[in-house]
């Protein structure tokens, strides 16, 4: 198996690689494929928001005369805090959030280009179901977020010690033998997909990681008992200085300065300071009509640039006096490189297709490292743990095909939902969320059920409610791709494209999946024994 | 044969958690640690401490692969959390009472 | 505009071109390519010039858009080029037919 007789490295590595892919590979499988359509997330809140479908303007919106509706929207209420996010390219709507004294909430949707207001979009979508789900999988409080640091520093792990186990055919980086037995071309394809794009993946993993790096090694502090302990929490958080400003509410009524005049004043400062227009993308307004009152902006997203902004310019606001101007240090600007390498908030459509490409050769290389442990297995260890097997495989179907088959009715049901749904409480957009969860739960029941079929038929599933979104979107909201790129609304018809390519994909794949039935896949128990290590020719 | 395999499973159990927790607390001792020390070069505190966390999840990773090389061997495990209970114990200690900016 | 697409398409030319010398320099390509069981004539060479092909897709890259980008868009390009290559050896091998014909034929510098 290795060229030294009495080497257990990598034995032991090929032990790490196949446990921390069978235990994390769901959870693994579901970052990364949530974290590929978040590429896309903009456009898929397009796609789900028809009322929403509009071509981005660069037209400035007055936010302080959106504050001036919100008050005489809401006589009663009084604006404690509001936030106001610029329209872009890929987000063409520019949004105000404000809360109340009551401790009310309110977002404030606005078309740039005629100013008017519109209603809630009736969808969570990509920013508001597929993103989150990405970055914390909709669990509440902290508990989402350290799965997700697991599931990055796994994906790590993996990458490292699959290069170490499959050192051998990684060298044969352009071989797929389609045609060969499941074992084969599913070993071919986690190598192929694995290899080739290893450095975006470990990459992508790494900056992720990056992001909240800080956090993640200041939080442990908080459980040891101790002053020191306390010292050291402060210590560990003094690397996570992003800029935010904020102070205490004095409790008496101040006066508010208007809020454009300042955005425009901060982007001169920007503007003179990097020699190019700097545009202020969000803004923030804390106490607001406090004694107290403040506000800072910031560029998060300049468009020509990796680098995700943390430059800040805070006012007083009962004066409009300058408090903050915050410049990011050379040790900042690595950690924004690397979180801009993430976040792909830039305006880059090229390398935004290449992330597309490359997080979903991630899935592929998940998928078929699944593939490949049943594939090869099964004969051996099936007849001494036929449980252990089925476990294995009803898993990873339901966390493949079933995740995939999930998100496509998840589309299928934006397009079926009437505007005003609701039901037992619940509004549209979680409806459409719990219908996600529904079909992904029944996923896993028919892969117990269905045994041996089940990866086909679920391939199959997909390519149905893909296409039938896609036939969905052309009949509730007229736009079919080329109408839509008629409109210059290339967010819905890339969108349908995409869904059509994928759903030719998966019937394909179906086919091929029908061809090669794992359960034909019956062999010598020597065979399956070479394996991953001896699977070289 | 079921005794040995009771043992086996401890060792296996007593190495995950080890090596996964001790490197944990490895990681998170080591870069206020390594922070400190960046600091004591002559860097402002707040850029070494990032610059540490930004290098503290690759030691993790390290940690990680070297702990597990060696089937069926209590030390690595051992070896770790030791360290890691080290780390975290000196880093408590040498925490300034007061961080400037 | 124009000059981003043109360097665009040079690197992912150069790149596409690295994966197929890269491929065919491997005894088993070469012979899915040719039907010709001996070794691709000047393999080295072959590998040379593809690793050297694909490290000069950088070069468009970082004239594209700088350091900061290209770091990001290489190693992609790189990739989406290595999977063309894969998948058309894996399904319409004699597309390469016409390369492996020059490379017989005149052999590689």
């Amino acid at each position: 198996m290795s060229d030294q007789p009495n080497s257990t490295f990598r034995p032991s590595m090929n032990w790490v690689h196949t446990w921390a892919g069978l235990l994390l590979g769901t959870l693994i499988f579901t970052v990364f494929w949530m974290g590929t359509l978040s590429v896309f997330d903009h456009e898929i809140d397009r796609w789900m928001q028809p009322s929403t479908r509009i071509v981005a303007s660069a037209a400035p919106v007055d936010f302080d005369a959106m504050l001036e509706s919100v008050r005489a929207e809401f006589p009663e209420r009084e604006i404690t805090e509001a936030g106001f996010a610029v329209q872009s390219e890929r987000a063409p709507l520019a949004r105000g959030y404000f809360a109340f004294a009551g401790g009310e909430r309110e977002t404030w949707i606005v078309n740039p280009e005629t100013g008017e207001r519109l209603a809630e979009p009736g969808s969570l979508a990509g920013t508001g179901f597929i993103y989150p789900m990405h970055i914390c999988l909709l669990l509440p409080g902290i508990w989402g977020w350290w799965l997700v640091l697991i599931a990055a520093i796994a994906m790590m792990l993996l990458v490292v010690t699959g290069v170490i186990v499959h050192r051998k055919i990684i060298m044969d980086f352009f071989t797929f033998r389609q045609k060969k037995k499941l074992r084969r071309s599913s070993l071919d394809l986690h190598n192929l997909a694995g290899t080739l794009f290893l450095p975006f993946h470990f990459m992508i993993a790494f900056s992720g990681v990056m992001i909240f790096a800080g956090w993640y090694t200041s939080l442990v502090w908080l459980t040891l008992p101790g002053e020191a302990a306390d010292r050291a929490t402060i210590l560990a958080n003094a690397g996570d200085d992003y800029g935010y400003y904020s102070r205490e509410a004095a409790g008496e009524p101040g006066a508010t300065v208007p809020v454009m005049p300042l955005i425009a004043r901060a982007e001169a400062i920007w503007s003179e300071r990097y020699g190019e227009p700097v545009r202020a993308d969000y803004i923030n307004a804390g106490n607001y009509g406090d004694a107290n009152g403040y506000i800072w902006m910031r560029r998060s997203y300049p468009e020509r640039q990796v680098n995700q902004g943390v430059d800040t310019i805070a006012f007083d606001l009962t004066n409009g006096e300058m408090i903050v101007d915050f410049v990011p240090t050379p040790a900042r600007q690595v950690q924004r490189w690397l979180a801009g390498l993430h976040f792909i908030q830039f305006d880059h459509w090229p390398l935004r297709w290449f992330y597309f490409v490359g997080g979903l050769a991630g899935c592929l290389t998940i998928a078929s490292g699944f593939v490949f442990w049943t594939a090869s297995r099964r004969s051996k260890i099936e007849a001494a743990q036929p449980f252990k097997v089925r476990l294995i495989d009803v898993v990873s179907v339901g966390s493949v095909t079933g995740l995939i088959a999930a998100t496509c009715a998840f589309f299928v049901i934006n397009r079926l939902l009437p505007v005003d749904a609701s039901w037992n409480g619940f509004e549209r957009g979680v409806l459409e969320g719990l219908f996600f969860f529904l079909v992904w739960i029944l996923s896993f029941l028919h892969a117990g059920i269905r045994a041996k079929s089940a990866w086909a038929e679920q391939t199959f599933a997909i390519a149905a409610l893909a296409l039938g979104a896609v036939l969905l979107n052309w009949i509730t909201t007229g736009d079919h791709p080329i109408a839509a790129a008629g409109r210059g609304l290339w967010s819905v018809a890339g969108m349908d494209l995409v869904l059509l390519a994928g759903a030719a994909i998966a019937a394909w794949a179906a086919l091929e999946l029908r061809r090669s039935k794992p359960s034909a896949e019956r062999r010598s128990i020597d065979e399956a024994e070479t394996m991953p290590g001896g699977a070289a020719e | 044969m079921s005794a040995l395999w009771v043992k086996d499973a401890g060792i296996m159990t007593y190495r995950v958690f080890g090596v996964v927790i001790g490197g944990y607390a490895l990681w998170t001792g080591i870069v206020p640690l390594f922070g400190l020390a960046l600091h004591g070069f002559g860097l402002p505190l707040a850029e070494g401490m990032l610059i540490s966390s930004m290098l503290g999840v690759l030691v993790y990773i390290g940690v990680l692969i070297w702990g597990f090389a060696a089937p069926l061997k209590m030390r690595p495990a051992s070896v770790i959390l030791f360290l890691g209970a080290i780390a975290m114990l000196a880093a408590a200690q040498l925490a300034p009472a007061e961080i400037g900016a | 505009m124009i000059a981003d697409l043109a360097f665009l398409l040079l690197a992912c030319a150069l790149a596409l071109l690295g994966g197929v010398l890269l491929a065919l320099s491997q005894s088993r390509n070469w012979r899915v390519v040719t039907g010709d069981r001996n070794a691709p004539p000047k393999a080295r060479s072959m590998r040379r010039l593809g690793w050297l092909l694909a490290l000069g897709a950088l070069a468009p890259c970082v004239m594209r858009d700088g350091w900061s980008f290209a770091a990001l868009l290489w190693p992609l390009v790189l990739g989406v080029a290595a999977l063309l290559v894969a998948m058309t050896l894996s399904f319409c091998p004699h597309w390469m037919k016409p390369v492996a014909g020059a490379l017989s034929g005149k052999g590689v510098r």
